[in-house]
């Protein structure tokens, strides 16, 4: 069944988001920076501006609903941890350079984020842009990430051991042909889309960041080749992706004795963590439960030979943006028939 | 209900015509046989192919008890009918017909007609497909308008 593609194509038109195509993103992003520019309190030092997030390794959808849109960008001061040992010391900087022109700035845990009400009358979004603070100049030659909020305690704070440029990379550079890694992050946006759909509002869902880092290890290309041109078919790829996901959970005993089937998704870069190591018992649970469902409804699509049908069962799984054609659409044109006379016996 | 073409393509009845199907079924031992043509869609991009809807017997056609034969004008003006209606896309893709056996299979004169059939009708296939509905099941068969042969087609099952 090949002839799904074209209707995977158009859905991921329908919800990729590169904040190139994006002004009202990219004018935000800079309006902010030059902000933090004019009032931070830093005359000693520097610090370089690096973006990061899914806009940056090209796996950024659309928000869903009324989701927001949310940008990441890094600061990486030319600092070491050894002059600051205090990480929100330095988050203040950005905190105090911020929260005067912007009334909604917060320093979360791991971040200095500030919000936006949108402002565009056809498309009044929040967005939210996350300021990551990193240090940037130490004797070891790491950088580490700035965690902890306003009166945060010394148990409560930290800088941890991390490598934001090298995960970006990684990301953005997975697979060296160009088209597969095209495949790549077109079966990533599809899944975030999914999941942005089917766990609306669960607490602990998994994340963007874990699914594309899962897609390093569990995604494969897949395509045909007609003569010397790859066709490459989305719904395999993905339906094997998720699949391999499936097959990688694994039993391990909980902290109050009881197993539990998780799946671990480890970031290929400082601090090495498991992603979803968050994630409760009951959340990863639900979470197979999700996937093998999603596995089950690309299967049925993938068999119905009517792709009418076939992408009425895809649009339940991803959402109105996923196309549905008519049945006209669906065919092609042929010249008229002449009969002839026949009996039956 | 999808039968195997070839290695990578389907011919799929939909269910509604399963339906329209059923109730021709010569169940009692008084029913006369009935039939008309198929119709449906040829999928772009692919080779698979979709039964969307059936012509059904008319008055001015003949019913007997092991005989059928459709009132050729009439069904002509409604597959030219259908195919207008859907800019080209709805077309003539067979004869169907129904047999009082539980599973059916073709007599001499279903093949003889059928490759009448093949070798004469002017359309932009070049495979015509023959049903005929049992008691109990569907026979497919798929007529080739170059060489005229006819082969029986294979239920496909996941």
């Amino acid at each position: 069944m090949g002839n799904l593609q074209s209707y995977f194509l158009s859905f991921h038109d329908a919800i990729k988001l590169e904040i190139d195509d994006n002004k009202v993103l990219r004018e935000k992003r800079e309006e902010l920076l030059d902000v933090l520019k004019e009032n931070i309190d830093f005359e000693e030092g520097k610090y370089d501006i690096f973006h990061q997030g899914s806009y940056t390794m090209h796996t950024g959808v659309k928000p869903f609903e009324d989701g927001d849109y949310d940008i990441d960008v890094g600061l990486l001061f030319n600092i070491s941890t050894v002059d600051y040992p205090n990480p929100v010391t330095t988050k203040k900087l950005v905190y105090n350079a911020l929260k005067d022109d912007y009334e909604n700035t917060e320093m979360k845990y791991p971040c200095v984020t500030v919000k936006f009400e949108g402002e565009d009358d056809e498309d009044d979004r929040n967005y939210h842009v996350d300021f990551t603070i990193y240090s940037n100049e130490n004797i070891d030659g790491q950088t580490y990430l700035a965690k902890g909020k306003l009166g945060s305690g010394s148990d409560n704070r930290t800088w941890e051991h991390s490598d934001p440029k090298e995960l970006v990379r990684t990301i953005k550079e997975n697979l060296t042909d160009s088209e597969d890694r095209k495949q790549f992050r077109r079966v990533i946006r599809y899944l975030k889309r999914w999941k942005d759909l089917k766990f609306k509002s669960v607490v602990n869902r998994p994340s963007g960041i874990g699914l594309t880092v899962a897609g390093l290890t569990h995604f494969y290309p897949h395509f045909s080749y007609n003569a010397f041109t790859k066709i490459y078919d989305d719904l395999d790829a993905l339906e094997s992706f998720v699949q391999n996901m499936i097959n990688s959970f694994s039993c391990r005993i909980n902290d109050d004795g009881e197993w539990e089937d998780r799946l671990e998704v480890n970031l290929p870069t400082p601090p090495y963590n498991d992603i979803y190591e968050k994630m409760t018992g009951s959340q990863m649970k639900n979470f197979k439960l999700k996937l093998e469902s999603l596995r089950d409804s690309l299967k049925e699509a993938r068999d119905e030979a009517d792709p009418v049908k076939a992408c009425e069962i895809l649009q339940k799984v991803f959402g109105q943006d996923f196309p549905v054609p008519t049945k006209k659409e669906s065919a092609q044109q042929r010249g008229p028939a002449i009969m002839v006379d026949n009996s039956s016996a | 209900m999808i039968f195997i073409l070839g290695p990578t393509s389907k011919l799929k009845i939909n269910d509604e015509v399963i339906e329209r199907f059923r109730v021709y079924r010569q169940l009692e031992s008084t029913a006369t046989e009935a039939g008309g043509v198929l119709m449906g869609r040829f999928i772009e991009d692919s080779d698979d192919i979709i039964i969307d809807l059936i012509t059904e017997p008319t008055e001015k056609d003949i019913r007997k008890r092991c005989f059928f034969k459709k009132h050729l004008e009439t069904h002509q003006d409604l597959v030219d009918e259908i195919w207008e209606e859907s800019d080209g896309t709805f077309n003539y893709l067979g004869e169907w017909h129904t047999h009082p056996e539980k599973h059916p299979s073709p007599s001499f004169h279903d093949r003889r007609e059928w490759k009448k059939v093949l070798r004469k009708t002017q359309c932009e296939s070049s495979l015509l497909f023959f049903f005929i509905i049992g008691t109990e099941s569907i026979g497919a068969w798929v007529g080739n308008r170059r060489n005229v042969k006819i082969n029986k087609l294979e239920v496909w099952n996941k």
